[in-house]
């Protein structure tokens, strides 16, 4: 019959990589039998179940006393973890975006759906969006686990440090006036040519030295004319706020991710509705084809809309973090 | 209780910076594991056996100790004893730490 030693052996057995587990095993069982030995003789009576019980107790678990013999294994060690932190940060929200916008890109080319197609599109477009993110989070994890596995002695380059290499700190209130700036020069551009110039927005040519123009804009562009004239406002608002104040606040932080979650709004209604916008009727004269010119055109301006909404949900993420990094290092909070 | 408990986890803290010297010192002759811990106990240096054992082979990969298996009363056992190495850093580390004794000494004056 077996003891309660080759039981608790065969467990440790178990557990050890094979390449360790002979000696470890062999060194194990000595220990114990030597313990059991020494109280064998202290007790004056041979070693039964109670006394191997007793002692087994004294060694811990059998995985409690393989854990030290075992070297460290990570899946992501910690010199590569920060770096994973960091490309999921990025990657996820970049993901989940690409997915929501795809979704209802497919989704709306069917023309008008809806009620109950527009929530069960909704719960679907959440539902692609999350497994998309699980599958890339696996994926990521993967890569860098490879990359653990590749390089186990990745260590801190080698060469002296040198203080002078530490990066400034960064300060996330402080405004790019430079940025807010050109974004005002731009929206007022905007501004001017949409509100007072639309009839000159088209194409012009230089035909045997006669000037020609073409419009380009259809009426159903008109629509939008009012949103972009209330964006373009606003962003001069803000970026004039920002200048004044000379720093990001939460205040400005919340109008900035209104006006992002506004230049969504605007892109994606864009982006599914770009055919009726604009038409190149006639604009290349005798050589035609100006059909598979504005397909190929629209595909170009569904993914430049496509980039503005990511760039605007990951700017929309980057306030929120920012909201919350605040608030949570606040001297009030601090103090709590 | 809370106390109790980091008070006993400072403690253990301060020990195990020592066990290195006071297993190097016990093993200028060669013992086994469980002889080696009885030894350390009646000196006073109680430790466990899953603090002990790994100790053991972590100094062994180190070279300040060497090991060998020997057959006795048909059970294996693996003998340690200090190295050529671990005999040459053995006094630099008791230097080290005597300095370490007077420098808390007088720091706690």
């Amino acid at each position: 019959m077996d003891t309660l030693v080759d039981r608790y052996i065969s467990s440790v057995n178990d557990i050890l990589p094979a390449k360790l587990r002979k000696d470890t095993v062999t060194e194990i069982r000595s220990l114990i039998q030597d313990a059991l030995d020494d109280r064998s003789k202290t007790e004056g009576r041979p070693p039964d179940d109670e006394m191997m019980a007793e002692v087994l107790k004294q060694f811990g678990s059998p995985e409690n006393i393989v854990a030290p013999y075992l070297p460290e294994k990570y899946l992501i060690g910690p010199r590569l973890f920060p770096t994973f932190l960091t490309v999921i940060q990025i990657v996820l929200p970049i993901i989940a975006a690409l997915s929501l916008v795809g979704f209802w890109v497919v989704h709306n080319q069917a023309g008008s759906i809806t009620g109950v197609e527009l929530i069960t599109n909704l719960f679907k477009s959440f539902g692609n969006a999350l497994s998309a993110v699980v599958q890339t989070f696996g994926n990521v994890v993967l890569i860098f686990a490879i990359l653990q596995w590749v390089l186990p002695e990745f260590k801190t380059k080698a060469k002296e440090w040198d203080p002078h290499s530490l990066k400034a700190i960064r300060q996330p209130d402080k405004i790019k006036r430079g940025e807010l700036i050109t974004e005002i020069f731009f929206s007022l551009v905007g501004l001017i040519i949409f509100t007072f110039y639309l009839d000159r927005v088209g194409i012009y040519n230089n035909i045997n030295g006669q000037w020609t123009f073409m419009p380009i804009l259809t009426s159903a562009f008109n629509a939008y004319i009012p949103w972009l004239d209330l964006f373009w406002g606003l962003t001069i608002v803000l970026n004039a706020i920002l200048l004044r104040k000379g720093s990001w606040d939460i205040g400005t932080r919340l109008f900035s991710i209104l006006m992002n979650a506004f230049s969504i709004a605007i892109a994606a209604s864009f982006m599914t509705h770009i055919q009726y916008l604009y038409t190149l009727q006639g604009a290349l004269g005798q050589l035609g084809g100006e059909g598979i010119l504005q397909s190929l055109l629209n595909q170009i301006l569904i993914v430049v809309f496509v980039i503005v909404i990511i760039t605007s949900a990951v700017r929309i993420i980057q306030m929120v973090l920012k909201i919350v990094r605040s608030a949570l290092s606040s001297p009030e909070s601090l103090a709590k | 209780m809370e106390n109790v408990q980091s008070l006993e986890n400072l403690i253990l803290e301060m020990r195990r910076g020592v066990i290195v010297l006071a297993v190097l010192s016990q093993c200028n002759q060669e013992q086994y594991g469980y002889s080696l811990m009885k030894s350390l106990s009646e000196k006073g240096l109680e430790i466990d056996q899953g603090t002990l054992y790994p100790l053991l082979r972590r100094l062994e990969t180190q070279g300040l100790l060497s090991s060998s298996w020997r057959l006795e009363d048909a059970r294996p056992r693996r003998y340690y004893m200090i190295s050529q190495e671990g005999l040459e850093i053995l006094p630099k580390l008791v230097e080290e730490w005597e300095s370490m004794v007077r420098m808390m000494r007088h720091m706690l004056e």
